[in-house]
């Protein structure tokens, strides 16, 4: 094959750059594992100041449902890329950004409410735990959108088709390992009273 | 088989050559969490007498359930290459023996 060909490929025969993010994203795995423990066993132990009654689940899950569509969203553009479906590229990794930018916002919206409430990085053990764990993961949400975006100017280019969705496709994995982390978050810190 | 589109023809694994139905997926996803919000409701949980346990379990399966759905078909590791799949089993491996080594310890 071509020099351009054998430049990705590994000795199993892989990709490398999707089998160097899988690793990544295996380390991002106990990155967060980490972050989750830490809050199930400090945020209980908070015996005053404001807590888990402070938060908004019905707009919570509202922005669950947003994350997890722009997942589905993320899906298509590569499924789009893989048909060289310019148009649904362009559309579905638009409408990914779209929802994930909604997702951050409704994020700082939420900080806002709940600080003004009395809810700080620093007024409890559920405070510090709560704060650290999601945002950690909107701050990997927010990156994630400044990389589609990157991407989305790429797509405007025309760079990607049937024969190069691979970059494409990293990014997805990406998207969703947040969307994975939010799909346990979500039960963890707001739905179940620890 | 071959990855296609990678740019490594000749490559030991199928990145995107099953089609499952992504809208049924998501259709599947959001139900599960609806399904999350019942089982939190207080009418639910007086309708079918459920103990703080049972709800927590139930929560913990269907994040579960959706994780897997989000981990085999949109990140494709039903159909890829099972290296792909080792190395983030591995992971998580690491993951939940920290998180068991943590749980111990406090």
């Amino acid at each position: 094959m071509t020099a351009h060909v054998e430049k990705h490929g590994t000795t199993l025969g892989l990709d490398h750059r999707k089998l160097g993010f899988w690793t990544f994203l295996a380390s991002e795995a106990v990155f967060f594992m980490s972050l989750i423990v830490v809050f199930i066993i400090y945020s209980g132990r908070s015996t005053e100041g404001p807590g888990q009654e402070l938060l908004n689940i019905p707009l919570t899950a509202f922005n669950t449902f947003v994350l997890l569509t722009s997942s589905l969203a993320m899906v298509l553009t590569i499924d789009a890329a893989r048909r060289g479906n310019q148009r649904g590229l362009k559309f579905w990794l638009l409408m990914t950004i779209l929802m994930g930018a909604f997702f951050v916002g409704v994020q700082i919206y939420e900080y806002r409410k709940l600080i003004h409430e009395g809810l700080t990085l620093t007024s409890n053990l559920f405070g510090m735990t709560f704060y650290t764990l999601t945002g950690f993961h909107g701050a990997h949400v927010t990156f994630g959108v400044l990389w589609l975006i990157a991407t989305y100017i790429k797509a405007l280019q025309g760079k990607f088709g049937p024969d190069n969705y691979i970059p494409l496709d990293v990014a997805g994995l990406y998207w969703h390992f947040v969307d994975l982390v939010w799909v346990f978050i979500f039960p963890i810190v707001y739905l179940i009273r620890w | 088989m071959a990855e296609h589109g990678g740019h490594t023809p000749g490559a030991a694994a199928t990145t995107h050559g099953a089609h499952p139905n992504y809208w049924l997926i998501g259709i599947v996803l959001s139900v599960l969490t609806v399904l999350e919000l019942a089982v939190t409701s207080s009418y639910v949980i007086e309708l079918l007498n459920l103990s703080e346990l049972v709800t927590n379990v139930a929560l913990i399966a269907f994040a579960l359930a959706k994780a897997a759905f989000v981990v085999g078909y949109y990140m494709h590791l039903k159909f890829d290459s099972r290296v792909y799949t080792t190395m983030f089993a591995t992971g998580i491996l690491f993951a939940l023996l920290l998180a068991s080594t943590f749980m111990l310890l406090f």
